[in-house]
């Protein structure tokens, strides 16, 4: 059980924060291998006598003073060590204790080579002390803003998709500056299909129809997209959204495709499905694995069986 | 039948009915068991320096 008790305003005793005030000295005059040595050994102390909350504030507050001081190395490892407090204390993921990290983490530098491990670090405690089994998205926003920044695109990706609201607004502008960046030859469709399996395949539908609704209509709004007629159906919600909206382009069929894809697992209807596939066969190869995930999710069609021949044989043999 | 026709017949057969899922429809995150499988990288060359 956590027994830290969020604090916004520093370290709780006066003894803390002496100690931190001290350190920040040393920072600040430049010596900071002691500072650092000396501030581990505080915290040290703190956690031999279980005063985590103490020891959290003191490696947090430690770490962004390095990390502003442009030590990278050394603020790391207090962001480690701050990460080893919280997994002792048993510090559960709620908004202070994410808020920490996410205020760390925005300070470390793109460049660091601990970045990854950094985020990874982060992470796991997210993972091992909150609900979410994939770890916690208003951390997942934060980590996928900084691997981006570092240039780890597809890093980041897997982050934006298990984020909050924010992430998907930067997933797709990331997936839009790209297609612009990649220029006429670059297909829409390669970068529309991300957004509508990826979160279809978390079972997120109100992300995947905001997210490529969005691109397509910036995609059509950039007037490269040709003819392109806007059909609403009702699909009677009782509150709320009640509409589905396609966006049928005369020359991407690709694009309908995926906007049917979409509407389709929303019905659930596997008559539907395969109606769907056999329409667009050429589609329908080209993502055949993630039509076949779509198939166990949505439509509860098992996935065919690797073929064995050897068990095949033997289950033969013994009559089963 | 063409694209467009195709296009049309389904969307009034797929909306017959309320759908099963919604349009706001999302599994909370801690009930997140899997991811799918991974996407293969795009064709396209990303460019960190862009803004």
């Amino acid at each position: 059980m956590s027994s830290v008790q969020s604090s916004s305003g520093g370290p709780c005793t006066p003894q803390g924060k002496r100690s931190l005030e001290r350190f920040s000295q040393r920072v600040s005059k430049g010596e900071f291998y002691e500072a650092h040595q000396a501030l581990r050994a505080v915290i040290n102390r703190y956690v031999n006598r279980a005063e985590y909350a103490e020891a959290v504030e003191l490696a947090a507050g430690g770490a962004e003073l390095l990390l502003k001081a442009g030590q990278g190395g050394s603020g790391a490892d207090l962001v480690f060590y701050l990460l080893e407090v919280y997994d002792v204390a048993g510090v559960a993921v709620d908004d202070a204790s994410v808020a920490r990290l996410v205020q760390l983490l925005v300070l470390l530098d793109a460049t660091d080579p601990t970045l990854k491990d950094v985020a990874t670090g982060m992470n796991n405690w997210s993972v091992k002390h909150g609900e979410c089994p994939f770890g916690d998205p208003r951390l997942h926003n934060a980590v996928a803003a900084k691997l981006l920044e570092a240039g780890l695109v597809y890093e980041s990706e897997r982050y934006m998709l298990l984020g909050t609201e924010e992430s998907l607004e930067k997933y797709v502008d990331l997936l839009y500056g790209w297609f612009e960046d990649a220029g006429s030859d670059a297909l829409a469709g390669d970068f529309v299909s991300r957004l509508v399996f990826n979160y279809l395949f978390i079972g997120n539908v109100k992300f995947a129809l905001r997210s490529s609704q969005q691109f397509l209509t910036r995609y059509v709004d950039s007037g490269a997209a040709g003819t392109v007629d806007t059909i609403t159906k009702d699909i009677g919600g009782d509150s709320g959204e009640s509409t589905f909206t396609m966006l049928y382009f005369a020359d991407h069929m690709e694009l309908n495709f995926l906007q049917l894809v979409l509407l389709t697992c929303m019905t659930k209807n596997r008559d539907l499905f395969a109606t769907l596939k056999q329409q667009y066969a050429d589609c329908a190869k080209e993502y055949s694995t993630q039509l076949q995930v779509l198939g166990q999710e949505y439509f509860g069609i098992t996935a065919p069986k690797q073929a064995n021949f050897l068990q095949d044989m033997m289950s033969g043999f013994l009559g089963g | 039948m063409s694209d467009k026709d195709f296009v049309t017949k389904f969307l009034t057969l797929a909306t017959i009915n309320k759908p099963a899922l919604g349009p706001d429809f999302q599994k909370p995150l801690s009930e997140v068991k899997t991811l799918g499988v991974a996407l293969p990288p795009l064709k396209y060359k990303y460019d960190p320096k862009r803004t």
